[in-house]
């Protein structure tokens, strides 16, 4: 008994940094888990609140770039308008019933208040939250593309795990083939990605459109994700992919959150 | 005693806060991530017992983790092993001719020994971070040049800013 007392007296500061090793280890685990835990978006709260006072001043530095985006989109969307104006116009019978389509989506829009991208496990803070119906495991997206997945909420605010977050997991599929294959960021460059599970006999080129599957609750069916950027057979069947990514998340400012109508039905589903 | 633990917490809330709100937003890319606040474990008084030193590193770690809001539990094991590393160091870099109750900082002690101290707890510091970071052996390449490329950045500006505080 006395030299089990000398010893824990005499190594008391290395077991004590084993125990706390251990304490953050379990930590690690339990967060990389992807869960939600009311403590953490009471922190978000009050950080969402400090970082929209900064970023409505540093919002200015971008100014011109995003309106040049905006203009952009605009006279994009502009375009759309006009054809499917043409495509009424000239045959009123090609609408007919427009009640019950379920509709697309509803686009949250929202400002990027606080964002990181030189983590491995990178996440950014937008100001929309449970008021304006902002969910966790909604899709995020900007006028460039897919940028991540909504993880916890708030009330006014929301932290999205970012496509840059080597958790971050996208159902994706190469436009002209219709083939699919999980995305994944591999923590090494911020304006790439990696497409894995495609078929050896798929054919894929480079400059290949890369969108969204649709295969799940999170995001619509063909939203733009990237370009591939080279394709090489490793490990047996299946390409592996190297995606350009469209978005370039160290600079996006305003994103839009993507609420499915029929996100409850398809969980469900999938249960 | 009780100046240089009003100094310490006071110390602790700064660098917290420069962390979170200016150098955890400054963003250079993945090679060139800016972690200042390490600075606090490395100079925490020589005459605090290992035991407060080893307690103080992990608070830190854990409230940078808890305000950053990624993943938690990633600093304070990085944080864990450089507060426990930082008596081994200190015993190497300090030999009989110095005095053994200070810390070597810049101006007081020679530049080649500041270096050391700061340069390898700096680097032990953010080899366990990107490692769990990482998380998989096969990364091993990827992760050690982060870790030279952020230690040589954090090192600089520490002794940078060391040179503010400390000048003579």
């Amino acid at each position: 008994m006395e030299s089990l007392y000398r010893f824990f007296l005499r190594y008391h500061v290395f077991l004590i940094f084993l125990l706390l090793e251990g304490i953050s280890f379990t930590l690690i685990y339990k967060s990389s888990n992807y869960q939600q835990s009311s403590m953490m978006s009471k922190i978000d709260a009050v950080k969402g609140f400090t970082y929209s006072i900064t970023s409505k001043w540093a919002g200015y530095f971008g100014l011109k770039k995003e309106n040049e985006a905006l203009a952009k989109e605009n006279s994009a969307l502009l375009n759309k308008i006009s054809m499917y104006e043409s495509v009424i116009f000239s045959d009123p019978t090609a609408i007919r019933d427009t009640l019950s389509h379920p509709g697309r989506c509803n686009y949250i829009f929202a400002e990027v208040i606080n964002n990181s991208t030189n983590r491995q496990h990178n996440t950014f803070i937008i100001n929309a939250g449970s008021k304006q119906r902002v969910e966790p495991e909604i899709g995020v997206i900007s006028e460039e593309g897919v940028v991540g997945v909504v993880h916890r909420v708030s009330s006014n605010y929301s932290t999205v795990m970012s496509l840059l977050n080597i958790d971050f997991k996208l159902s994706a599929k190469l436009k002209r083939t219709g083939y699919f294959g999980p995305l994944t960021w591999d923590g090494k460059n911020i304006r790439e990605a990696i497409m894995i599970e495609v078929p050896q006999h798929a054919e894929v080129l480079k400059g290949d459109t890369i969108v969204t599957s649709g295969y799940s609750a999170i995001f619509p069916e063909g939203i733009m994700v990237g370009t591939v950027k080279s394709a090489e057979v490793k490990k047996g069947n299946f390409y592996e992919i190297k995606v350009l990514l469209s978005a370039d998340l160290s600079r996006m400012h305003y994103v839009n959150v993507v609420d499915l109508p029929q996100r409850d039905e398809i969980k469900e589903h999938e249960r | 005693m009780s100046n240089n633990w009003i100094q310490t917490v006071i110390s602790f809330i700064v660098l917290l806060l420069l962390q979170e709100f200016v150098f955890n937003n400054i963003e250079l890319g993945i090679y060139v991530n800016i972690y200042v606040y390490v600075m606090f474990i490395l100079l925490l008084p020589a005459t605090y017992p290992p035991l407060a030193v080893l307690l103080l590193s992990g608070a830190i770690g854990l409230s940078v983790d808890f305000f950053s809001g990624s993943i938690m539990g990633l600093n304070m094991a990085a944080c864990l092993v450089m507060g426990y590393a930082r008596a081994i160091v200190l015993k190497m870099v300090t030999t009989s001719s110095d005095t053994q109750q200070e810390i070597p900082v810049i101006h007081r002690t020679e530049i080649r020994k500041v270096l050391t101290y700061t340069a390898s707890l700096v680097f032990i510091y953010h080899f366990v971070l990107f490692s769990l970071e990482a998380f998989s052996i096969s990364k091993i390449l990827f992760i050690l040049i982060r870790t030279v490329t952020n230690s040589i950045t954090t090192t600089l500006l520490i002794i940078l800013f060391e040179s503010f505080l400390y000048r003579k």
